[in-house]
């Protein structure tokens, strides 16, 4: 059973990664990464049924909600400071890295 | 302590009476005016709760003492903090010589600082010092003491570069906040290192432990936690190594140069080792050290004063001098002796910084001696009271300074832990502070006029609230003198050579100094401090600077910034069409995370296929 | 204790099966989507489908925290931030050949992971059938407040950093200073009258 759940973490990790890396849109890109971290928390559980007694793995899923939830917030002003100065929130448009 | 409650609670007050003068002169915008009186009155309230404590000190019986009720302030471990504030026969003194000199020094700033623009931010930082100081002389353990020195050494810092705007100045402050760093880590590391091996870092507790059993440390860890809380007092009290930021720090205003870096602050490192003296006593490796770096120093200094032209700079050398003495006295076990010295050193010290600033006040901020001369006349009072300081720092007989003086040379005469050399510099020094007191007078008061005419025409004695407290200081420091208890008997020898030395030794330096020559070599000497401040820039600042000019401009602007240019180079050196070589430096968000995904697999698949085990 | 799935009478090892199937699907459909609103709404599928795989392991308050933060928060400001950028109108194609590239570049990734998870079944527990405990609200939060305490701290911490993180970026004109907004609008004005003058 675990392996089946730690299967699904992982798939659903590598989409993050394959959302993140070739969406051009900045605010999927943001989405790829709660994916990622929902995918962790997953994980997480899951391993947490062999020890019963231990809620380590638990409270690590809390902290990591609270961080996923402040990195929304802070990901998506940063998102609306791009779309003022760069008229979009496509990376096609935020390409000044490169100069 | 079975005490009333209320008495036990006095010494807050004490505390929270200054604290309340710094928030109201802080947050509440006050006027100069009422800046002054705010911040003066809560000193004058301050100290005659301090002197209502010391006569209920003294009807008490011999070794009981005030003590608030211990707060737990910090429990971590088996580390237990407890702080409360004590008020015994040691720190009853220096609380009253904090709020009282304190007191009066807040009063005569109203004068000095009259035309200031900021005179709230000044009283407020002034406050805020006294709060601290007393926080240290009342703490009961050594992390509440350190709090207060820390909070001393903050204070000192932002008065003496009250006037920031002078680069100069500013830069006086931050050398001074950095010399007393180096000192502070050695305060905190010998902290560390009694808490390590007794547990305890309440002073009445580590006193006791000292009197029942005498073996409680190795010899050799014992003398090491010593000497480290011995470089804090260095630090502070600005002892060879660490003297060069006191001369430094008369950049402040002069009543500031009078209560902190005169009477008060820099005399903690004095307090520290009279508070751990049953540790200190344990030691006479310590003990040997102490006296020897206070005896140098002593001699040091007095020999610069007699050169300097700066009057605030020979004020400056003489205090680094007498702090010298004291820790001749601490070192050679009279620490009775060194806070009875430290007391009257107080007096006379803060008198004479205080007629300085009335010179300089008269003079229209003009700070060189060889510009001065014929001052007697002009400005009396001033005249007066700082002949009564100089004579009492000479060691002239029956003023409080002989006393203070000749209990240090009895107790360096005939202390067991004493030496011959000890003696000879204690003389040597004695007969230097003689001569550099009176070429002081003799310069700045004596001779003829040697000012502009500019300002000559606006010489005027300083106001009331200023010779008021001069006048106060000066009868302190005439009678300061029956303060003392003496425990040995009294020596009429070493008493008629130090009188005999400190009367020639101050009629030559009226008479002969002023217009002596010095070897050119001797005096280029003196004047620069022996080169010590020069040889601490050649040796470690200098050094310091090229360090991180070399890290700034070459390691980092060359190579590091050069080495990525040449890799960005590489790559469009590749044999590949210009539209894959932009993959690589597109600026495109999506190609760098590409490149990082694949190299984060390659990372994870070699892991695996080289059978490491995650 | 009886959740839900027990009342229905169902065995849970295949509902999580079941879930975990949905669950990639959505997955897979949020990569392929072009429409940021669809990937959103597929989103909180996988989302709600994850939810249903912590009830039915018993993990009731992660399970509640999951709907309450990701689902009801987090997906409702994404949704939000689409409304705002009105992005339906800039939806560009993507390539075949990326396409061809991502799918082969997340099929290596899963089979490396995959790789990595299959090492670990050595050890018997992992695939063995699971007797599932409940996780109450209690347990973790005394697990939380005796061994994580600081962690605690430290996130609320970062928690109040972000919040004003994000207002102070989120401000309008924070690029510029008030005094050189004053000064553009002053030069604007001069050149506008510059150009009233030469007409």
């Amino acid at each position: 059973m675990i392996l089946q759940l730690q299967l699904l973490s992982a798939f659903l990790f590598c989409l993050g990664i394959l959302l993140v890396i070739f969406r051009k849109n900045i605010l999927i890109m943001l989405m790829g990464v709660e994916l990622m971290l929902n995918a962790a928390n997953l994980s997480l559980v899951a391993f947490s049924k062999l020890y019963p007694e231990n809620f380590a793995a638990q409270s690590a899923v809390l902290l990591i909600v609270a961080i996923a939830a402040a990195e929304s917030a802070l990901g998506l002003a940063i998102l609306i400071h791009l779309y003022r100065n760069f008229g979009g929130i496509l990376t096609t448009k935020t390409t000044t890295l490169h100069d | 302590m079975n005490q009333q409650p209320i008495l036990s609670l006095l010494p807050l007050l004490v505390l929270l009476l200054p604290f309340g003068g710094f928030l109201s002169c802080a947050l509440l915008r006050p006027t100069p005016k009422q800046s002054g009186v705010i911040a003066s009155s809560t000193m004058g309230l301050s100290f005659l709760v301090a002197l209502l404590l010391f006569f209920k000190l003294q009807q008490l019986p011999a070794g009981e003492y005030i003590a608030t009720p211990s707060y737990l302030w910090l429990a971590l471990g088996t580390l237990n903090l407890k702080i409360s504030l004590l008020f015994d026969e040691l720190s009853s003194l220096l609380v009253l010589i904090v709020t009282g000199i304190g007191g009066l020094i807040h009063l005569y700033s109203i004068g000095y600082m009259h035309d200031d623009r900021t005179p709230a931010r000044y009283f407020a930082y002034l406050n805020l010092f006294c709060f601290f100081m007393l926080a240290l002389v009342m703490s009961s353990s050594l992390p509440l003491m350190f709090f207060g020195w820390e909070g001393v050494g903050l204070c000192s810092y932002l008065l003496i570069g009250y006037w920031y705007e002078d680069q100069e100045k500013a830069l006086a402050g931050t050398k001074a906040f950095i010399m007393n760093r180096i000192g502070d880590l050695g305060f905190l590391l010998g902290m560390f290192f009694l808490f390590r091996h007794l547990g305890t870092l309440e002073f009445k507790a580590l006193t006791q432990l000292f009197s029942q059993s005498l073996a409680l440390l190795p010899e050799g860890t014992l003398t090491l936690t010593l000497l480290l809380l011995f470089a804090g007092a260095i630090g502070k009290s600005a002892q060879i190594p660490l003297a060069t930021w006191l001369p430094d720090a008369m950049s402040g205003p002069t009543p500031v140069s009078a209560l902190i870096h005169a009477a008060t602050m820099v005399t903690a490192g004095v307090f520290l080792l009279a508070r751990l003296s049953p540790l200190y006593m344990q030691s006479p490796t310590a003990m040997m050290t102490i006296a020897i770096v206070g005896g140098v120093t002593a001699l040091w200094a007095a020999s610069i004063a007699l050169a300097q032209n700066d009057i605030k700079k020979v004020l400056a050398y003489s205090t680094v001098s007498q702090l010298g003495l004291m820790f001749v006295a601490s070192g050679v076990g009279a620490f009775n002796a060194a806070i009875f010295h430290l007391t009257t050193h107080a007096f006379f010290k803060a008198l004479l910084f205080l007629a300085a600033g009335s010179v300089i006040h008269a003079c229209l901020g003009e700070q060189d001696m060889r510009k001065m001369g014929g001052l007697k006349k002009i400005i009396p009072i001033t005249f007066i009271t700082m002949l009564i300081g100089a004579l009492t720092l000479a060691g002239i007989p029956l003023l409080s300074g002989f006393f203070s003086k000749d209990e240090i040379l009895l107790a360096a005469y005939t202390s067991p832990l004493s030496s011959t050399l000890l003696v000879a510099l204690i003389i040597l020094t004695s007969i230097l502070t003689a001569l550099y007191s009176g070429r002081l007078i003799a310069m700045a008061f004596l001779g003829k006029m040697r000012l502009d005419d500019r300002i000559v025409s606006k010489l005027h004695e300083s106001p009331k609230i200023m010779t008021i407290p001069l006048v106060t200081l000066s009868i302190l420091s005439i009678f300061g003198g029956a303060l003392a208890h003496h425990s040995a008997p009294i020596n009429y020898t070493l008493m008629i050579v130090s009188a005999v030395i400190a009367l020639v030794g101050f009629w030559i330096g009226v008479k002969v100094m002023p217009n002596f020559k010095l070897p050119s070599t001797l005096r280029k000497t003196l004047e620069n401090a022996y080169y010590l401040d020069r040889s601490y820039y050649k040796l470690m600042v200098n050094p310091y600077r090229r360090l991180s000019e070399v890290l700034a401009n070459f390691l980092d602007q060359k190579l590091f910034y050069d080495f990525l240019i040449l890799l960005s180079r590489l790559i469009y050196t590749l044999p590949l069409g210009s539209k894959s070589k932009r993959l690589f430096a597109s600026g495109n968000l999506n190609s760098y995370l590409l490149i990082f995904a694949l190299s984060f697999l390659t990372i994870l698949l070699t892991t695996f296929f080289m059978n490491f085990k995650i | 204790m009886d959740n839900l799935y027990q009342q229905l009478q169902l065995n849970p090892q295949y509902l999580i099966t079941l879930h975990a199937l949905v669950a990639a699907v959505l997955g897979v459909a949020m990569f392929y989507l072009r429409s940021p609103l669809f990937v959103a709404l597929s989103f909180l599928g996988v989302l709600l489908t994850t939810a249903g795989i912590y009830l039915l392991l018993n993990e009731t308050f992660i399970a509640a925290i999951q709907l309450i933060v990701y689902a009801g928060a987090i997906v409702v400001l994404f949704i939000f931030s689409i409304m705002l950028f009105n992005l339906q109108a800039k939806m560009q194609k993507q390539k075949p050949l990326m396409l061809l590239l991502s799918t082969l570049l997340g099929v290596v990734l899963f089979a490396s992971f995959s790789l990595a998870l299959l090492q670990l079944t050595t050890s018997q527990s992992i695939t063995s059938n699971l007797t599932i405990t409940a996780t109450t609200a209690e347990s973790i939060a005394l697990y939380l407040f005796t061994h994580n305490y600081l962690l605690f701290e430290v996130i609320s911490l970062v928690l109040l950093v972000a919040t004003i993180a994000a207002v102070v970026l989120a401000k309008r004109y924070i690029a510029l200073p008030a005094s050189e907004e004053q000064e553009q609008a002053q030069e604007q004005k001069q050149e506008q009258e510059q150009g009233e003058n030469q007409r």
